[in-house]
């Protein structure tokens, strides 16, 4: 490294800072342009909660150790980043993949956006018909009882 | 002169170029994200309406073109506006902007998308626009036809095994089986 390593500071809207280098904030397509048009040393981010941005960090600093370590051995890195990634999103409920979401389409993280959404696509595969991705999802239901079966009978053609 | 040809044809296709994109980009806005969703879920608690966020999708210029499909989204807007002021906590995927839902139900396969459809008045609207996005492109995975429903894991071991019934059996044709053949064509025809 030529130069030193920039730190930056990053607050949630409750008030809870993460001190990050510079590489991880531009993980995040949003915070590389507040970084950059902006040159004060802490940003806050009132949208995400210290709880959500504490994953986030902890996503993107993975994801950045592994990208510049893994100049030669990529393959290896590859497969390690995998396993951290399916580690990362067992251990949390579903609600705070909803939360991670929405906090990696506020601050543009292609990566991060993309495994949660897959993790909640892999939730709804492995239910088998709607009731049951009611119960796991825990969605109530507003169809009236003759719109359900209308709607039944349209899909008979409808998804073929 | 060829040389001036040359310029007024390459500004040409670039401007051609343009129109194309910027189509395509307002298409696809229009079928995703014209929707004003207002939402409240970055802020841990559903009850407070303090931390809510609305997202609005400016269209700017293009908004001109596109008004009837802009005039058509403001009847679900209003649906889902009085609907998150009672929604429950356990709900969540519910309380995601239309845009995320569908970026979420791309992920499904195939045959998922009908039962899907049939959750709630929003997930149906989602897996609709997700249909016409993405499923319209995309291939679906090998399925079985039919589900086992007792043990599928022991099922889906045996994928390869099983025949279809009644299929046609399968012939190698050799080159002397091959002339074989030829010859009693040839005899059929000429005597």
């Amino acid at each position: 490294m030529e130069n030193e390593k920039k730190m930056i500071t990053l607050k949630s809207s409750d008030d809870v800072t993460f001190e990050v280098e510079e590489a991880v904030v531009l993980e995040s397509q949003f915070l590389s342009h507040l970084v950059q048009d902006c040159p004060a040393p802490e940003h806050k981010i009132k949208e995400v909660t210290g709880k959500i941005l504490s994953k986030v960090v902890e996503y993107c600093e993975k994801h950045v150790v592994v990208v510049v370590d893994g100049g030669d051995s990529s393959s290896s890195s590859g497969d390690d980043l995998k396993k951290w990634d399916d580690k990362f999103i067992k251990e949390m409920d579903l609600s705070t993949v909803y939360d991670l979401i929405a906090a990696a389409n506020y601050l543009n993280i292609q990566a991060l956006l993309d495994l949660m959404c897959q993790r909640v696509a892999d939730v709804i595969t492995a239910c088998k018909d709607h009731k049951e991705i009611r119960e796991t999802l825990g969605i109530v239901s507003d169809y009236t009882a003759e719109e359900e079966a209308e709607v039944l009978k349209e899909n008979e053609w409808a998804f073929d | 002169m060829i040389h001036y040809l040359h310029l007024i044809s390459k500004f040409w296709f670039c401007s051609v170029a343009k129109v194309v994109e910027w189509f395509s980009q307002a298409l696809f806005r229009t079928m995703a994200l014209t929707k004003i969703v207002k939402w409240n879920g970055f802020q841990g608690g559903q009850e407070e309406e303090l931390g809510s966020v609305k997202i609005t999708r400016g269209l700017g210029r293009k908004r001109v073109l596109l008004s009837s499909r802009v005039h058509e989204s403001t009847t679900p807007l209003k649906r889902q506006r009085s609907r998150t002021s009672n929604v429950s906590l356990s709900s969540r995927l519910e309380t995601l902007p239309q845009e995320l839902l569908i970026r979420v139900i791309c992920g499904v396969d195939h045959e998922d998308l009908m039962s899907l459809s049939t959750v709630s008045k929003s997930i149906r609207e989602a897996s609709l626009v997700a249909k016409e996005l993405h499923f319209a492109y995309t291939t679906p995975k090998k399925s079985r036809g039919y589900r086992n429903q007792l043990d599928p894991e022991d099922f889906s071991n045996h994928v390869e095994d099983v025949e279809p019934p009644n299929a046609p059996v399968h012939h190698r044709w050799t080159t002397a089986k091959r002339k074989e053949q030829r010859s009693n064509v040839s005899v059929a025809l000429f005597t």
